[in-house]
């Protein structure tokens, strides 16, 4: 989706009716608005957005001076923003009028003719939601200093908000809408079918289901305060990194910490593994002596089953005929010999029997050979759990003997921080502990549902043969399947590119050789040197990374990106970035850098600078980028002063300030 | 009789066809009930032959 115009009229600033034309080309996706502080550019940014959605922002939430106040003066009782949309091959207009009663949205289709046709509320609502979601509207319309807020270390509302950029939100609402069909149907069946084992399987799957539910909600709850102690924790020991005598072994702390999670984490990867492994090798362990004396049963079977050489079911037949062995010796009908080479060929007639003893035979080793290896492993195992938990008490202690000595240094500043970090680390401990139990009930819960949903299945096919309703169901299961795991590798595809895509930036433009990592958990990106190793990033060098993000997403939205394009399942949010002041925060070295990055990756791109933000070195970079330049004319109501604010790009001057008959913004292209 | 073949080959769609429609319907259901909605998506999931290969 595509601005092509704006039109603002009486709103706030701005005094009759202003019109601004967009740059809306592909190869020239950047209009820029210069003006100085107080001109009217966060307002414009504002109206775009309340055109969207309705609302107003910050500061401009309070709605008393919203319609230019001569133009109130003189009678007019409206405030009006109108925008002209592009999305795809369909043009829209969209107008919202603000009254002192209410306010209203009008919303039109363009046709090929140019006629407008007008749309009704509730299809302007639902359009509107798909160009432009009120929950994403701060994502695409932002003021550049409010950087800071946005939270690149695992933050719930960052990845809800890149979940609905990229259309995910649809894709959970459908797999919830087909969990309720498909429990529908099966209650349906449950109840045609009648049969008492059948409803108590259904009785069991649906609370084994609902126990899974409750689990990934712990989980995801336990996580998201994971996430907030871990902020606590990593606050206090930054705060402690600032104090001389606590400095250095600060460090020392931080670095033990870090080792420490990593090995907690492997003590509890390891703990659950054995777990697992002894649940599923445990009966044949049972079963060894029992497994041993059936084998040997089945071998002399086997053994019986096959003629011994060099006797063939064709050479016996040959002997019988001929009434004479190999070696000679005559064998006369009803003799002793004649018997036994009719019972070996009875016994060797039956290979299917032979075959099948074999397979047996087979599967039954393979159980005593884990049987026979189970403790080995399992001692294994334990070495290894072990081996873990000795490392994790090592650091436990350097952590403690570390926080000891700096909780003695005798300043209470240093002894208050060194309590709230130990207070977070404690409660991270105890977070991190409960998700591994949830993990595992929800390992087993999980398990116990395949069980039961197999038994289910055979209880209904003896029970019904192929009815409609479990023919449904199936299909339903079938379709909800294959959504859960097209979504999951969706997924894993965003995130992929989506790192692929900020490291390159960061590879390209950074100094040093710095790429980004993003948990498939929480959506956190993680900034590790050459070696993976995690490393601590200046506050200049973070924000670079924040940009580097917001372009890699609207990039991948829009298919922009370098590394790679993914095979979306439902449209992404494709909409312009429109940044108030948005390097405000940036190290001047990075601008020009994160200008082109956010050019080269966004649709179209509407930024507004102050009049000294805008010079030569950024206007160099994105020359070949930028459509259109307006400047924004602020004039005051009296007489001329003296101080002049003024805008000057390639030998071209444009006076920011003028005087007049009243306060009022005017719009002027800049055409060098 | 091969003709009548290739239409009902042609009916079917696959499992990914028969998502991205469903996703399209509640993309577009912001104003629609939630049981109504369901029933579309019910009805829609039993009325689709799945193609073979996808079973």
């Amino acid at each position: 989706m595509k601005i092509s115009n704006i039109i603002i009229e009486n709103f706030r600033s701005y005094y009759g009716r202003h019109e601004i034309e967009l740059s809306a080309d592909d190869a020239k996706p950047i209009t820029i608005l210069i003006g100085s502080n107080g001109a009217g550019k966060t307002t414009l940014l504002n109206a775009v957005y309340w055109a969207f959605t309705g609302k107003f922002k910050g500061k401009f939430a309070q709605t008393s001076g919203v319609i230019h106040k001569d133009a109130h003066m003189e009678g007019k009782r409206e405030a009006t923003v109108e925008l002209f949309i592009e999305n795809g091959s369909e043009k829209y207009h969209l107008t919202r009028i603000y009254r002192t009663s209410d306010s209203s949205l009008h919303m039109a289709r363009i046709n090929d003719h140019g006629e407008y046709q007008p749309m009704s509320e509730l299809a302007a609502k639902r359009l509107i939601e798909q160009l432009m979601p009120e929950r994403l509207a701060n994502w695409f319309i932002f003021e550049g200093e409010k950087i800071d807020h946005m939270e690149l270390k695992g933050d719930e509302k960052l990845k809800r908000e890149i979940q609905e950029t990229f259309g995910f939100g649809t894709i959970t609402a459908l797999i919830g809408h087909i969990e309720v069909i498909r429990k529908n149907l099966a209650h349906q069946e449950r109840k045609a079918i009648a049969n008492n084992d059948v409803t108590e399987l259904g009785i069991q799957i649906d609370a084994t289901e609902e126990q899974i539910k409750i689990n990934k909600a712990t989980i995801n709850n336990l996580k998201a305060q994971l996430t907030q102690f871990r902020a606590e924790s990593a606050a206090a020991s930054e705060a402690l990194l600032r104090f001389a005598p606590s400095q250095k072994l600060q460090k020392e702390v931080t670095l033990f910490k870090q080792s420490l999670e990593t090995t907690e984490s492997k003590f509890r990867a390891a703990i659950r593994e054995r777990g697992k492994y002894v649940a599923q090798n445990s009966l044949p362990k049972l079963l060894e002596q029992e497994l041993s004396q059936l084998i040997n049963k089945l071998t002399v079977k086997e053994d019986e089953q096959q003629l011994p050489a060099p006797f063939g079911t064709r050479l016996i037949e040959e002997i019988k005929q001929m009434k004479q062995c190999i070696c000679g010796t005559a064998i006369h009908p009803d003799s002793p010999e004649m018997h036994r080479l009719d019972e070996m060929m009875r016994k060797a007639s039956t290979p299917k029997i032979g075959a099948k003893i074999f397979v047996v035979r087979a599967r039954l080793g393979g159980y005593d050979s884990t049987a026979k290896a189970f403790n080995k492993e399992l001692e294994s195992r334990s070495g290894d759990i072990g081996r873990y938990d000795q490392e994790r008490n090592h650091y436990k202690e350097f952590i403690k003997a570390g926080n000891k000595e700096i909780a003695d240094i005798n300043e209470d500043e240093i002894k208050e921080w060194k309590r709230k970090e130990q207070t977070a680390d404690k409660n991270i401990e105890i977070t991190n502990r409960d998700i591994g139990h949830t993990e595992n009930k929800l390992g087993t819960a999980n398990e116990q549902l395949s069980k039961l949903l197999s038994e289910y299945n055979t209880k209904v096919n003896q029970a019904t043969k192929k009815s409609t309703l479990t023919k449904d169901r199936k299909k339903v299961e079938l379709v909800e399947e294959f959504l859960r795991i097209r979504f999951y590798e969706q997924e894993k595809e965003v995130l992929k590119i989506l790192e692929g895509e900020i490291s390159n930036v960061m590879l390209q433009r950074m100094t040093k050789h710095y790429s980004a990592t993003i948990s498939a958990t929480d959506y956190s990106v993680k900034v590790v040197d050459i070696d993976s190793r995690s490393m601590e990033i200046s506050e200049g060098e973070e924000i670079f990374v924040k940009f580097a993000t917001i372009g890699a997403i609207v990039g991948m939205a829009g298919n922009r990106t370098t590394v790679g394009r993914v095979n979306w399942l439902t449209e992404p949010v494709i909409a312009p970035l429109v940044l108030d002041a948005p390097f405000s925060k940036v190290d001047d070295k990075y601008r020009a850098d994160i200008a082109k990055n956010l050019a080269d990756l966004s649709g179209q791109l509407i930024m507004t600078f102050d009049q000294s933000k805008l010079d030569e070195g950024l206007y160099s970079v994105l020359e070949k980028r930028i459509g259109k330049i307006y400047t924004l004319i602020s004039r005051a109501k009296g007489n001329v002063k003296d101080s002049e604010k003024v805008f000057e790009l390639r030998g071209k001057r444009v006076v920011l300030n003028e005087y007049g008959e009243r306060d009022e913004t005017r719009i002027k292209e800049f055409i060098l | 009789m091969k003709d009548s073949k290739t239409k009902e080959a042609s009916a079917e769609v696959t499992l990914e066809e028969l998502v991205r429609k469903l996703l399209v319907m509640v993309r577009d259901s912001s104003e629609k009930r939630e049981i109504d909605l369901r029933e579309d998506i019910a009805k829609k999931i039993k009325e689709t032959e799945i193609s073979h290969e996808d079973k």
